[in-house]
């Protein structure tokens, strides 16, 4: 794969992920997106973003957009493109497979599956985001530190990442989900964020052993730039791709440590729609619904594949050294 | 060698500290009773046991003993001796694991070979398009697809469990009843590695055709297919051996998946149902040994280097080649 090729697939893909998961409470919802309540309009599909209860009909009393027929003077004008909310549950229409009505079937609920991969987009994308940024900031300032350290502390941190790396990170990950307090979504990210760094760590220890001995840090060691400086200033932005790369694999991992948990019952909270969560729905039917396993397999491929795109898009065309080995 | 030392204690330190800030000790004891509410005696005998009045360093020393004397205490839930059941299940997630191993490796390596040896043509073109898509797709996603397929939809193949004859039929048909128990859940967990390994052999064999020995080989007028067998290839498996100790871990965690898909008694969904109902000798216990199994992987994995390259001395961290 050339480089452009990758970077494009990946870019494009990733992009494609990012704007479901923006747009989700617009593409998937039972409220519409225009609707017209006693002569005025409104877009009530916008209260599924934070802040977005202006939004919503100003009637006297919550308008139930699934209520046939609707309460007086209010009429929809156009409904979302799938007119389910992802925790919508129809006891009427369980199991269904895919079909006019609802394009990926339903679950045992009577759940949209469709409505509920779309509303898996933002939080894989958020749990993958965020757990890599927590890796990601951990990562750095131990390897950064371990780098530039004495040796003694250099030996200490190295210890502590291998010691960390000896866990399998499933093992870990579950055990500290276990562990925490108040189970959600924040500590699912920690969860994630705290097992994979690491990696994160030994790689930008080797990077800064490697650029120490390069010359412009001497120059900036000259120019009087002290260990914090050297690390934010300098070493930090001159290691940016490699680091890119990593991030962009670490959300891919980190995505699909999310959707195992998720799948194990110990990940995002139940109710909540995920992609793990649905894989689990389907493993618990004894009919056997094909529909609830696809489809959430290749919302999780598609997303993770477009991590990989994008990293290796990203070593492609910053390392030419590469390229060579196609 | 003698850098392990302090990574052993710190496993141990870590699992330790880990399980004690999970919360639901009080419960877990409560239920160890026969009925609803234990008896005073059994608490008491508990809080002897695991030395709950003590504090936390205390109670730790006392753990590590008794570990070092491999001494795993008893399961909350069913009274039985730790060490039997991670015998027992140690056993069945080794067997599955290796099984697994040995599949991919027997697919990826000549796979990825073969592709090196030819690379830049259609061949190897769509094969890396194929691994890498492969290589994206997860596991366990993977496994109920097949699972869905072969067992429900065509019957194949059992669905679960390790066996489905009695003990008391004939050896030979009880072994293929347990053979065809394996196919699925050896084939997923070889799944979750195979990509990664064919993409690996297929880089580092790669690599060696493009080296100056390769040239001086076959400017001596050695054939192709001696080139990437005989020289090639045997450089790139002193990577390769690294890469197996790095994927011990990442073998067990994909254990606890599989085998919870499967309902394969094995080390991993005994973690994970230990922990659910808070079984804390048996999750100490587990996590410990996985641990322990993934250092010795890393640790077996540079000796093996070492032999592979006689130039690689033993010294420093050991996961320095890792990184």
């Amino acid at each position: 794969m050339t480089s452009s090729r990758s970077l494009r697939a990946g870019g494009s893909l990733a992009f494609a992920a990012l704007g479901v998961a923006m747009l989700a409470p617009l593409l998937a919802s039972e409220a519409p997106l225009l609707a017209r309540a006693g002569g005025s309009l409104c877009f009530p599909a916008l209260r599924g973003y934070p802040g977005g209860a202006w939004a919503a009909c100003s009637t006297q009393r919550p308008v139930d957009w699934r209520a046939r027929p609707l309460p007086d003077r209010v009429s929809i004008l156009l409904s979302a493109p799938v007119p389910f909310g992802p925790e919508a549950t129809n006891l009427e229409a369980v199991l269904l497979a895919p079909g006019r009505t609802h394009y990926l079937g339903t679950d045992s609920l009577g759940r949209d599956v469709l409505s509920r991969v779309i509303h898996g987009f933002p939080v894989a994308l958020l749990v993958g985001a965020l757990a890599t940024l927590i890796s990601l900031m951990i990562g750095l300032l131990a390897g950064g530190v371990a780098g530039l350290a004495r040796r003694w502390v250099d030996l200490q941190l190295t210890r502590l990442m291998d010691l960390v790396a000896c866990f399998p990170t499933l093992i870990l990950a579950l055990a500290l989900a276990a562990a925490a307090t108040r189970p959600g979504l924040g500590s699912l990210v920690a969860a994630i964020g705290l097992t994979r760094w690491s990696g994160i760590a030994r790689f930008f220890r080797s990077e800064v052993l490697r650029q120490k001995r390069l010359s412009y840090v001497d120059a900036a060691r000259a120019a009087g730039a002290g260990r914090p400086r050297l690390i934010v200033r300098h070493l930090l932005p001159n290691s940016l791709a490699p680091i890119l790369v990593t991030a962009s694999f670490s959300v891919g991992h980190a995505i699909l440590l999310e959707s195992g948990m998720s799948f194990l019952g110990v990940g995002v909270p139940p109710g909540t729609a995920s992609w793990g969560g649905i894989l689990a729905e389907a493993q618990r039917q004894i009919t056997p619904a094909w529909w609830l396993v696809l489809f959430p397999s290749l919302a999780l491929f598609l997303t993770v594949l477009a991590c990989n795109l994008l990293a290796d898009g990203v070593r492609e065309s910053t390392d030419p050294r590469l390229s060579r080995l196609g | 060698m003698l850098s392990a030392v302090p990574t052993l204690l710190g496993i141990t330190l870590v699992t330790f500290l880990l399980l004690e800030i999970l919360p639901g000790r009080e419960m877990a004891l409560a239920r160890a009773g026969e009925g609803n509410l234990p008896s005073r005696e059994m608490l008491d005998r508990l809080r002897q046991t695991y030395h709950l009045d003590d504090p936390v360093s205390t109670r730790y020393f006392h753990w590590l003993i008794r570990l070092c004397r491999w001494d795993l205490g008893e399961s909350l839930l069913d009274q039985r001796p730790v060490n039997e059941t991670l015998r027992v299940t140690a056993a069945r997630t080794l067997a599955l694991n290796l099984l697994a191993l040995s599949l991919a490796l027997a697919i990826a390596v000549p796979l990825g070979t073969r592709w090196a040896a030819s690379a830049g043509s259609r061949r190897d073109r769509l094969g890396s398009v194929l691994m890498y898509l492969l290589y994206a797709f997860p596991g366990f996603a993977a496994a109920l697809i097949l699972q869905n397929l072969f067992a429900v939809r065509w019957g194949m193949l059992p669905l679960q469990g390790v066996t489905s004859l009695p003990s008391s039929a004939p050896l030979f048909s009880r072994g293929l009843d347990l053979a065809a128990h394996l196919v699925l859940p050896v084939v997923c967990l070889a799944y979750g590695s195979l990509a990664y390994l064919a993409r690996f052999t297929r880089a580092n064999v790669l690599e060696g055709l493009h080296s100056h020995y390769v040239d001086a080989a076959r400017a001596r007028g050695i054939g192709e297919g001696d080139l990437v067998w005989r020289h090639a290839f045997r450089n790139a498996l002193v990577p390769m051996v690294t890469l197996l100790g790095a994927l011990v871990p990442a073998l067990l965690g994909g254990s606890i998946l599989i085998e919870t898909i499967f309902s394969w008694p094995g080390m991993g969904r005994l973690y994970f149902e230990s922990l659910q109902n808070r079984d804390y000798p048996v999750v100490l216990a587990l996590t410990v040994v996985s641990a322990l199994l993934t250092l010795a992987g890393s640790l077996l994995a540079d000796f093996f280097y070492c032999i592979a390259d006689p130039r690689v001395e033993m010294e420093g961290g050991f996961h320095d080649q890792l990184s």
